[in-house]
């Protein structure tokens, strides 16, 4: 069955495209198409938001306070008389920004953390781990207090906490799949051709463990937004009048009686990026595993 | 010999979002009374599919059994209920598997494990079953004290010996036994195959023995069935096939298997690769690999040819030879 | 097939390989010596435990060893530091049992079998394509094949994949670890047939080994029996089936079922399983199984001595 050695054109369309066949197999998922434009018309709304937003985001108006959605002030106005609508559209900058950021460096710290002691196993697995089981001890919140009171409180700080209190979780759930990929002949394989540890770490164990870190990351965006918001609550972070939908939503705690659309937006805010996100996330994790390739 | 167990034109499929896979397709064949059937083939050939449509135990959906007759000492199982059903399986006809560490439970004790399926199927009180689990042990050579240990305590081959044990309970009149052997090693798959032999001999049960391995099939059978995607494409006595197999398959199998009792073995490979389930070959589904295969193997699918009780489906035989 | 005049490509010195678990240290590997001539290949059988793949997998670092020596053209590899056993691996390669977990399931046919030059920093891309499909051609993959990912493809086409990725580097030895036993029959036949040929066309030498019996006798120039992590018997393949001398590898031998009707070898059963190898028998380790033990068996345990035209055998009766 020897077939011809001259290569297709058609092969090597192919074999240049890589990501172009992940997109491919992505777009087939209706659902992951549709959490992507979401989050990038969000993403765009935030880019854009002085062209979007009717007014500035802490121009506090002589109209009432706490006043019910209007014509004039689409989504209501918070305790200073401030456009709620424009503080969500600028507050998408903030807590986008912190989300992704936060979660960026969790999981890739946690994964490499999880895929370096999945992978050598034995002392260093026990050393790394226990370490994370520190972390884990602590309350994520006072451990971000920890960190941003030792580094100072500003914005980065604030995505420097909120992402090293996350990793843990990820270490721990790409341990899990690390220890299991490990045990398969194709690592082995790659032993006997010579690569190095990191190759092996990098080229086979982290995309075999894609799921899980895909998963956790879309479900961490929300709990990092939220945990910014409680460390911005307390000073530690965002310092008001900054808008964020996380600090707009402790803020608006305390007129939840009388003006609950002002938690009820920034909530849905959040709620709409993180099941996008999660669809989304849902999508790319098939659409990177080339089994559930249809 | 009365026959105990006679299955018809069985065909059975699974539905599954790719499409549809014909497991089995047009399945015939009837073990007698103590017979000993060995159901050979390779991975995808339908083996297991047709074991578990004769306990009943194709899961629905995706499974459909389109049609078939299956009945077993004069009944038809597909009338009963599957209370009836129940009453059957395990009492009489039972199942050994390939690996008994996941068919045993791992937080009971063998002992206890036994007892349950004799108490499940006969009147007894508790310490009655177990006293003749603890028998049942003995039969199967592992010493009665050991029935308070839990399966992991014991090795591969022990621990099939326990299957045999909890399959021979209930003194079943049929055994159907997946691969009992493929997980062993060759030294313990020796002592459990000369175990299933004196047992059926001591227990007079018919067998049906499904494995690949041809060597196996000729230590414990007497009669063979070749299946081949789905189909029974050769089935004869252990003699016909062993000696006079007329099937292109059946001899390309033969052909594979390095002769370890030759000095210098050749092996000939059949060429080509099992079919797609989901699209089987037009005609007889073994001729793209077929090195006799002509036009009509093609376009039709051969019928059964009989003689002396072997039947060979292949258009080289049928219609008294005529060929393709 | 190869006699004195030929000289060894790989020697094995007293390799011992232990792992420590939890209830003690599992004697794998315990103390094996033979060599591997230029171009044979050398069966390694025995049930499972009783460390034939440990062995192989030891020879070419891919575990590290106890101690002993592995001398290959000279060099000890067991000794050799990173960098020069990466340079090593290009002379030796291993095929694995399964191919469905040998191949990575997120790298397409054409990625694995070129990891190897990519590695080594061999020639440039499209040097490294053209290799890569004349390394398809020769293991009989078709080049349509190149993007398609592992589960698209079944067993032998796997196997076939994982031949390839070994080839790569072009290697004198191959470590070919139950490289069929995974596969059906027909497949299994087509593999034994891709794996001779490759080591014609070649000139490789073949560590084979395998639990089953008819295909080792089939590759082999020579057999090496392993029991509980020794060897028990070691002689030219021929001579090992027509004049069997250590009892577990008689009762070995006479277990394997023949698909023929009449079997020419008595059958001997042997009794009860293999011992742990965390407290491997004291002596002979076959003592507790074997038909004809003596007093010495339990006490002494018997070296691997020639018992005449190059057949070695580890038992006290044959020395006598």
């Amino acid at each position: 069955m020897p077939a011809s050695t001259t290569p297709t054109p058609a092969k090597k369309d192919k074999r240049q495209s890589k990501i172009g066949e992940i997109w491919r197999r992505l777009k087939v998922n209706k659902g992951a198409v549709a959490g992507l434009v979401v989050i990038l018309l969000l993403t765009a709304m935030a880019v854009f938001a002085p062209y979007l937003a009717p007014y500035g985001p802490n121009k506090m108006s002589a109209g009432p306070r706490l006043s019910a959605p209007s014509m004039k002030h689409p989504l209501g106005t918070d305790s200073f008389g401030r456009d709620q609508l424009s503080r969500i559209i600028y507050g998408a900058r903030i807590s986008l920004y912190v989300g992704f950021i936060a979660v960026g460096i969790g999981a890739v710290f946690g994964g490499f953390i999880g895929a370096v002691v999945g992978y050598y196993g034995g002392k260093v697995d026990n050393i790394l781990m226990r370490m994370m089981d520190v972390l884990l001890a602590v309350p994520q919140i006072i451990l971000a207090i920890a960190i941003v009171g030792a580094l100072g409180a500003n914005l980065v700080n604030l995505m420097i906490a909120v992402g090293v209190s996350q990793i843990p979780r990820y270490a721990r759930i790409v341990r899990a799949s690390a220890l299991s990929v490990r045990g398969q002949e194709f690592v082995e394989a790659a032993k006997a051709i010579g690569a190095s540890d990191l190759r092996i770490i990098m080229e086979n164990i982290l995309p075999n463990c894609m799921a899980p870190i895909i998963v956790q990351s879309t479900l961490g965006v929300a709990s990092a937004i939220l945990s910014a918001a409680a460390l911005s609550f307390l000073g530690l972070g965002i310092q008001p009048p900054a808008a964020e939908w996380g600090s707009m939503l402790s803020l608006g705690r305390q007129y939840m009686r009388n003006a609950p659309h002002l938690t009820f937006y920034p909530g849905l805010s959040i709620a709409v990026v993180v099941l996008a996100l999660n669809i989304f996330g849902d999508g790319l994790r098939d659409a990177l595993d080339p089994k559930l390739r249809q | 010999m009365t026959v105990l167990l006679s299955v018809n034109d069985l065909c059975v499929k699974y539905s599954t979002f790719e499409g549809v896979v014909h497991a089995v397709n047009g399945v015939s064949f009837e073990i007698p009374e103590r017979g000993t059937l060995g159901l050979v083939g390779e991975s995808g050939a339908g083996k297991t599919t047709t074991a578990l449509s004769l306990m009943r135990l194709i899961p629905v959906p995706p499974g459909i059994v389109e049609r078939g007759k299956i009945s077993f000492g004069g009944r038809d199982l597909e009338t009963l209920s599957e209370d009836e059903m129940k009453k059957i399986r395990g009492d009489q006809i039972s199942m050994i598997f390939q690996d008994p560490m996941t068919s045993l439970n791992p937080v009971l004790t063998v002992g206890l494990q036994i007892a349950e399926a004799i108490a499940a199927h006969q009147n007894m009180s508790e310490r009655e079953a177990l006293k003749k689990a603890q028998e049942m042990l003995e039969k199967v050579q592992i010493p009665s004290v050991r029935h308070k240990e839990y399966p992991h305590e014991f090795s591969g081959g022990m621990r099939q010996r326990v299957g045999i044990a909890m399959a021979l309970a209930c003194n079943p009149r049929l055994i159907i036994a997946d691969e009992p052997t493929t997980a062993l090693d060759v030294t313990i798959q020796a002592q459990v195959i000369e175990l299933m032999r004196s047992l059926r001999e001591e227990f007079s049960t018919a067998m049906m023995l499904i494995t690949h391995d041809l060597g196996v099939v000729g230590e414990v059978c007497d009669r063979v069935a070749v299946m081949y995607a789905g189909e029974i494409v050769e089935e004869g006595s252990l003699e016909q096939i062993f000696e006079n197999a007329r099937h292109p398959y059946t001899t390309g199998l033969f052909k594979c298997i390095p002769d370890i009792e030759e000095d210098s073995s050749q092996i000939h490979p059949i060429k080509g690769l099992m079919p797609d389930p989901f699209e089987l070959p037009t005609g007889c589904c073994f001729h793209p690999r077929c090195p006799e295969s002509g036009e009509t193997c093609r376009s039709w699918k051969p019928e059964p040819f009989r003689e002396n009780g072997q039947v060979v489906r292949c258009h080289l035989y049928s219609k008294g030879g005529v060929g393709r | 097939m190869n006699s004195d005049g030929i000289r060894p490509l790989l020697e094995v010195r007293d390799l011992v390989k232990h792992f420590k678990v939890g209830a003690g240290t599992v004697h794998a590997v315990d103390g094996v010596s033979f060599s591997i001539m230029e171009g044979e290949t050398l069966g390694l059988v025995g049930e499972s435990g009783c460390g034939k793949s440990t062995t192989g997998r030891v020879l070419i670092r891919l575990t590290d060893a106890t101690s002993g020596s592995v001398t290959y053209q000279g060099q000890d590899i067991l000794a050799l530091n990173k960098p020069k056993m990466t340079a090593m691996r290009r002379e030796m390669q291993i095929i694995f049992q399964d191919p469905f977990s040998s191949i990575d399931p997120r790298k397409t046919v054409g990625d694995t079998i070129g990891k190897p030059l990519y590695i080594h920093h061999i020639g440039t891309k499209r040097e490294r394509e053209e290799r890569i499909d004349h390394l398809m051609e020769l293991v009989g993959l078709s080049s349509r094949l190149y993007n398609k990912y592992p589960h698209e493809l079944d067993g032998g086409r796997r196997q076939r994949v994982g031949i390839a990725r070994a080839l790569a580097l072009s290697p004198r030895f191959i470590v070919c670890d139950e490289p069929v036993s995974a596969l059906d029959v027909s497949i299994q036949a087509q593999i034994l047939n891709l794996l001779e040929e490759l080591q014609d066309t070649m000139g490789l030498t073949y560590l084979f080994v395998s639990h089953d019996l008819s295909v080792i006798k089939h590759l082999s120039n020579r057999i090496a029996v392993m029991y509980l992590g020794k060897i028990v018997e070691l002689s030219p393949s021929l001579d090992l089936f027509k004049n069997t001398l250590h009892p577990y590898a008689q009762a070995l031998l006479s277990a394997v079922p023949v698909a023929k009707l009449r079997r020419t070898r008595e059958r001997i059963i042997l009794t009860g399983g293999v011992p742990s190898p965390i407290n491997p028998p004291s002596g002979c380790r076959f003592h507790t199984r074997c038909r004809h033990k003596t007093p010495i068996c339990s006490e002494q345990e018997p070296r691997l001595l020639d018992a005449g035209n190059n057949h070695f055998v580890a038992c006290h009766l044959a020395h006598r």
